[in-house]
């Protein structure tokens, strides 16, 4: 009697033994599903929850295989040696930056060639860009600047951040423009932009872009940059005017607000000669000609 | 119209082609070569890791001081002592590896 019902009270045991580990393996499944679902959903919003995904997939494969730690340590192997070339080629890059840097700041020689180097880069940065842009005007290559400009524009927030802000200075802009966390660096683009336009030949598209933000009151080097497109265009009145403007927004006693005073009184002298010419064209008696001389220059 | 400003100095065009093209040329260096942490790194790890680390080590450092050497004294290469002990790393890694075999060799006779 007694061992009937203890081999009873076994069976009974084993059955529900069973019973137990079929619910917590199909407990284990559904967390199983559950998290990988999780995992795919994450990596929606962070890619490393991908990434985990990926390494616990290939820890249960080298599981799989009959030396395991071989296995895994080739795999360790292989993510160090991945995450340390992705280091150093970063690196890398950064050093041609600071090189490139460095010999455009130097005027030297070799200043091209670095530059030209950085541009070859599948996936140049603003900055980089930037400093083709300083470089091929400090060349006379205006079209070349321009176009890195332009290539740089989509990234005007971001120039300067990588090399802890750049301070720049281009041909025949009075001034240093700043790219560093006290300034707009997209007025401080737009400024060169314009310059640049300016100097290779395209003043009338400055002067046509400007009225675009009447309200917003411009910064002296971008005053410059006006007054140079009116003296490029032949309105010299309003280039005396811009290049006033200009020198009262400067600090007074500073080479840039000598320079501003320069095309300052620079225009202000055609203006003279312009009104000369009229009077003694009005002497003559060409009044059509004198009409139109004194438009631009009074 | 009156010119307001006759005592204006002279164009400093002579001036500006002297000039550098980067303004704060002198703040942003020097500085150390970018991989040079990188070869500080590799060097320490050599000690635990032997060539696997003290290789890429000592190429690194060869890099890093052929570009330093290059940028004027711009940019600082990397301290001489990561690399010695990424050469040490190396040679006593490559003995401990040497002796290893020797005594498999010798174990298999």
């Amino acid at each position: 009697m007694l061992r009937a019902a203890s081999r009873s009270q076994g069976t009974l045991r084993v059955r529900l033994r069973s019973g137990m580990g079929q619910r917590l393996s199909r407990i284990r499944d559904v967390a199983t599903i559950y998290a990988l679902w999780a995992l795919l959903l994450g990596s929606l919003i962070w890619w490393g929850f991908l990434a985990l995904l990926g390494l616990g997939m290939a820890v249960s494969v080298a599981f799989m295989t009959p030396y395991p730690r071989t296995v895994l340590t080739l795999f360790g192997l292989a993510a160090v040696t991945y995450k340390l070339s992705q280091r150093v080629r970063r690196q890398r890059r950064e050093a041609r930056f600071w090189l490139a840097l460095a010999a455009v700041g130097d005027r030297s020689p070799d200043a091209a060639a670095a530059v030209q180097a950085l541009l070859l880069e599948p996936d140049p940065t603003a900055d980089m860009l930037l400093l083709a842009a300083a470089e091929a005007a400090w060349t006379g290559r205006y079209a070349d600047a321009l176009d890195a400009v332009e290539r740089a524009r989509p990234w005007a927030a971001s120039l300067g951040i990588g090399s802890g802000g750049l301070k720049l200075r281009f041909p025949g802009l009075p001034g240093v423009v700043s790219f560093d966390e006290g300034s707009s660096r997209e007025v401080a683009l737009d400024t060169v932009r314009a310059h640049l336009l300016v100097r290779s030949g395209r003043a009338a598209e400055v002067l046509a872009e400007q009225p675009r933000i009447p309200d917003v009151p411009l910064s002296p080097l971008m005053l410059v940059v006006v007054g140079d497109a009116w003296m490029f265009t032949g309105h010299f009145r309003e280039a005396a005017r811009a290049y006033g403007d200009a020198a009262a927004a400067c600090p007074p006693g500073t080479p840039e607000e000598s320079e501003i005073r320069f095309r300052l009184a620079e225009a202000q002298e055609k203006t003279e000669q312009l009104l000369q010419e009229a009077e003694s064209l009005v002497d003559i008696g060409d009044d059509s000609e004198a009409d139109a001389l004194a438009e631009v220059g009074s | 119209m009156t010119n307001t400003y006759r005592t204006a100095p002279a164009r400093p065009e002579e001036k500006a082609v002297q000039l550098s093209p980067i303004a704060n040329l002198d703040t942003l260096f020097p500085r150390p070569h970018p991989l040079a942490s990188t070869v500080r790194l590799l060097g320490v790890l050599a000690l635990a890791t032997g060539p696997l680390a003290g290789v890429p080590a000592i190429l690194l450092w060869r890099i890093v001081e052929r570009e330093a050497a290059t940028s004027n004294g711009r940019i600082t290469g990397a301290p001489r002592l990561f690399v010695r002990l990424g050469w040490a790393g190396t040679v006593v890694g490559a003995l401990l590896m040497l002796v290893l075999c020797c005594l498999r060799l010798l174990q298999g006779v």
